[in-house]
């Protein structure tokens, strides 16, 4: 009996067509469809505004009528499996770039991703960074063969749009530009929590090569060839500069040697 | 172990003065300035991070203030199985924290794998009352304490339901050993919303029982149909018939804990302080004039 009661209000909080449960009623005899529809609006509006609330280009982006609209539809396709919220919204980014109606914002779902990212980082555990002086003790012929321990709230967002700016812009971390931004120019997002504030680091094509390379956990030989593969200009020295002055880096292991 | 230290934060009681619910954005107002919050609340899932500076916040307060942990997740009315890695999460924040006291909610917020982040309402039935109990059997266990029930606000009402909600609290609490957290603010929402009187529920509330009270603020919206319903919308201040129903309910329990609720547009914290001063003055008034002989099983840790 309670179940299908559960079943049915369940139903009817995230589909707004549903009809009400049966077996409700309002003390004053009214249709107890107008209370229910409380129920109804307390859910969608707390789980649009979490979305919102860990979204804010996004939102920006999409302006407030627009964003709800889409949220709300993305919060009755996929409600919260947890009631930790603050893990609500992995898959924002792709459902928005899985929408039709939003296809002429190409770089919508990166953006979501960079923010989600954020979130991810805000909330990911407590380490202290490790210092480029740290490699320094293995040794020149050793580094090759080491492997870098990133930080645990190091977070990688590739696009072919320039992601960083456009979230900058959009939440007022700098100044909107007068002329309409280049798309074409591709950004990846270094995201790291080294201390209690989130930074985001921008990336050339190469220094994404490379950091992608670590997070799968690669040698660092391997890394920086990764770098160097895809950016003939790559920089060895200034990316090991950049990852360890960024906070990403957490330890360093000596690896296997060659034989 | 180092005893002292440890004892010291469990001992951490909540005192019998006004706190509030703890937002991040007040904490400079928290910390910097003089005021008549005595402890704090929050809700456990907002500080379910691995790390971070929510986490490194909530050591901040805990080393200045007593806590109450106040969970929002559990689906403790819900016909499903209890989250046990939810369950996990809760007693690691309590191993942690050590807050004075813990309390979750009558209503459920989960179905199957959705959670709605609302507090449903429930039948109040031979068959709810077992799911809950067993419900709240497992909770206690897990979290290796006595846990308080908070009455819930409702909007609609239940045609299948056999018992007055005073009698479903009270039976589950006589056979779980668990306490109550009565909200004020429910009371007069639910009453006001299903024509009950509120003043007769308070006086059938077992409130030997209650180791806390909420006060919050509600509005009031007009129906489609014109009807009007009130909404426990932790908005605004506490309403006066609020206060005079807590009042009332000090008259009979002398003073208890109690927290002052505001969850969505969050004022500046000297306005919450304002309302913690406000209910002060009762809670001084209560423990002047009253020697509490109901306040028998109020605060403290099960077993």
């Amino acid at each position: 009996m309670a179940e299908p009661l559960e079943q049915r209000f369940s139903s009817a909080l995230l589909d707004p067509r549903a009809a009400i449960p049966a077996g409700i009623r309002r003390a004053d005899g009214g249709d107890p469809a107008f209370a229910f529809a409380v129920y109804r609006n307390n859910v969608a509006v707390s789980l649009v505004e979490t979305l919102a609330a860990g979204f804010p280009a996004v939102r920006a982006l999409l302006g407030e009528a627009r964003f709800k609209a889409v949220a709300l539809d993305f919060v009755r396709r996929e409600p919260p499996r947890s009631p930790v919220l603050l893990r609500y919204g992995a898959t924002f980014p792709q459902a928005l770039g899985a929408r039709e109606d939003l296809a002429a914002i190409p770089f919508l779902a990166d953006l979501a991703a960079l923010e989600w990212a954020r979130i991810e980082a805000h909330h990911a555990a407590d380490a202290a960074p490790a210092a480029i002086a740290d490699l320094a003790v293995l040794g020149e012929a050793a580094l090759g063969a080491a492997r870098l321990t990133l930080h645990p709230s190091v977070r990688l967002v590739r696009s072919r749009f320039p992601i960083v700016t456009i979230h900058a812009i959009e939440t007022g971390g700098i100044e909107r530009p007068r002329h309409r931004i280049d798309l074409g120019t591709g950004q990846d997002a270094l995201v790291v929590r080294p201390g209690m504030r989130v930074a985001v680091h921008p990336l050339s094509e190469g220094l994404g090569a490379f950091v992608e390379a670590l997070v799968w956990g690669a040698p660092l030989g391997d890394a920086l060839e990764a770098g160097i593969n895809e950016d003939a200009s790559f920089d060895a020295s200034g990316a090991l500069q950049l990852v360890f002055s960024a906070g990403a880096v957490e330890g360093v292991e000596q690896g296997e040697q060659d034989a | 172990m180092s005893d002292a230290l440890h004892s010291a934060r469990t001992r951490a009681a909540l005192p019998q003065r006004a706190g509030a619910g703890f937002k991040p954005l007040h904490a400079e107002g928290v910390f910097d300035s003089d005021h008549e919050v005595s402890w704090f609340e929050i809700h456990p899932e907002n500080y379910m991070g691995e790390g971070g500076p929510m986490l490194a916040l909530l050591e901040t307060l805990r080393a200045r203030y007593p806590l109450s942990i106040h969970g929002v997740g559990l689906s403790i009315g819900g016909a499903r199985d209890l989250d046990r890695a939810h369950l996990k999460r809760l007693r690691g924040l309590i191993d942690r924290f050590q807050p004075g006291l813990f309390s979750e909610h009558l209503a459920w917020s989960t179905h199957e794998d959705a959670y709605f982040n609302d507090l449903l309402p429930l039948p109040y039935t031979r068959q709810t009352l077992e799911r809950v109990c067993d419900h709240i059997d497992e909770t206690q266990e897990a979290l290796g304490r006595r846990m308080l029930l908070e009455n819930p606000s409702t909007y609609v009402i239940f045609e299948t339901s056999e018992m007055e909600e005073t009698e479903f609290l009270a039976e589950i609490a006589r056979r779980t050993g668990c306490g109550l957290l009565l909200d004020v603010n429910n009371v007069f929402v639910s009453a006001t919303n299903h024509g009950w009187s509120a003043e007769d529920y308070l006086d059938r509330f077992p409130v030997g029982l209650v180791g806390e009270v909420h006060l919050a603020g509600h509005k009031e919206v007009t129906l489609a149909d014109g009807a009007r319903l009130l909404i426990d919308s932790h908005d605004r201040t506490v309403s006066d018939p609020v206060w005079a129903l807590y009042g009332r309910l000090l008259d009979r329990t002398g003073p208890l804990p109690t927290l002052i609720e505001w969850d969505a547009d969050v004022p500046p914290f000297s306005v919450l302080a304002g309302e913690a001063a406000a209910a002060n003055r009762f809670l001084e008034r209560a423990s002047a004039e009253d020697p509490a002989p109901l306040r028998l099983a109020a605060g403290g840790r099960h077993g």
